[in-house]
């Protein structure tokens, strides 16, 4: 399956980048292809592409704050989780992504 | 008002305000708490009012620290810190990343998250004296004593910080700016490589037209042009520092053979390889 995936949390010091890691690694344990754009204190980082966003089965978007250009995900099945589920139980949202038909 | 014009004005109140007092460093600890902060790139937390808690790694211990006006805490990549924000204080952390560098302002007044938050960043990493800056700080975390050294360089790194968001403040240019960031860095991490302006234009989804539109207006220069001179960089860079032949620098500079590198080198320096390495060779 391919997943993309924007983090981002209020204070954008830690947690949108840690999000990232942990969505990263989850998916590939699971042979999944992922790409996560972190949108933190650093700026946008790893900015999807058209592309990226074209051919992805599915999305996660953080929504602990509002996500710069959430409209670009119109049309593909999203998951919405906030920082600390994927934080405290990444493996909860792999599930649920691979119960999706 | 531009969110990095707000966070100048807070760093030139502080500052105005006299100097910075004690620093901690963050380091290395086997375990850590489960929700601690641990990324890869350093930090830094300066307090530029009220109190901050927090807790570090220092010294193989859990370390709770309470930290107040003008206290610095630095956290080296692959360390951790874990912020209480139910405390009042007004914080700024900087994010010394591989592109980029961050900054947060947070506002905490005695709830379970920060109360407010302002973010911006400066789109390129801590360069020469940053880099040194940040250095000597690591390096001032390791003297027996804190003579006072510590918390001038962390100053130091600051100004440093807050200079670099005035030689920005002119270059908010928006998304056309954004897009031809992300791809001239592409094009610096993938220069050695077969990559031409139709398969860049294809990476990032736009028109071989548009990608040459983009870099003749953010960039003042075509497409070709500068991935030209980010092979010229390193070429100049592998002559000078290594003693490899004219065809391995060609493949790893992804210029087509040596001959085709030599013409343009000349085109570009008016000096051969040859010249160019008997000229800077180490």
């Amino acid at each position: 399956m391919n997943i993309i995936a924007v983090t981002a949390c209020s204070t954008g010091i830690a947690e949108t980048y840690m999000a990232a890691e942990v969505l990263e690694r989850c998916a590939r344990t699971r042979g999944h292809s992922i790409k996560v754009e972190t949108q933190g204190a650093l700026g946008i980082m790893d900015k999807l592409s058209s592309q990226d966003i074209a051919s992805a089965d599915i999305a996660i978007l953080t929504n602990d704050i509002a996500i710069n250009g959430d409209d670009r995900f119109k049309g593909i099945k999203t998951f919405h989780v906030s920082i600390s589920d994927i934080l405290e139980s990444p493996q909860d949202i792999m599930s649920e992504i691979n119960s999706e038909p | 008002m531009l969110k990095s014009a707000m966070i100048a004005r807070q760093i030139d109140g502080f500052l105005s305000r006299g100097r910075l007092g004690r620093i901690w460093f963050a380091s290395h600890t086997d375990e850590y708490p489960p929700n601690a902060f641990l990324v890869k790139f350093a930090r830094m937390v300066v307090i530029l009012e009220g109190t901050y808690l927090t807790a570090i790694g220092h010294k193989g211990q859990y370390l709770e620290i309470e930290a107040r006006q003008g206290d610095v805490i630095y956290i080296p990549s692959q360390t951790w810190d874990l912020p209480d924000w139910n405390t009042q204080g007004k914080v700024l952390t900087l994010l010394f990343g591989h592109y980029q560098i961050g900054m947060s302002l947070t506002f905490s007044d005695y709830q379970t998250k920060a109360a407010s938050v302002i973010k911006c960043s400066v789109p390129e990493p801590m360069q020469q004296e940053g880099l040194y800056l940040e250095k000597a700080l690591c390096e001032s975390a390791l003297a027996a004593h804190d003579n006072g050294t510590a918390s001038c360089i962390a100053e130091g790194l600051l100004r440093y910080c807050r200079g670099k968001i005035e030689d920005h403040r002119y270059s908010h240019a928006g998304r056309s700016n954004d897009k031809w960031r992300a791809i001239s860095m592409y094009l610096q991490k993938n220069f050695s490589a077969k990559i031409s302006r139709e398969s860049v234009a294809l990476e990032y989804g736009i028109s071989p037209n548009h990608l040459s539109r983009l870099f003749r207006e953010e960039g003042g220069m075509g497409f070709n042009e500068y991935l030209t001179l980010v092979r010229i960089d390193r070429t100049k860079m592998l002559l000078s520092q290594y003693q490899m032949n004219m065809s391995e620098i060609a493949a790893r500079t992804g210029f087509k053979d040596s001959s085709y590198m030599g013409r343009v080198f000349r085109k570009h320096t008016g000096m051969t390889l040859g010249e160019y390495r008997a000229k800077y060779a180490a």
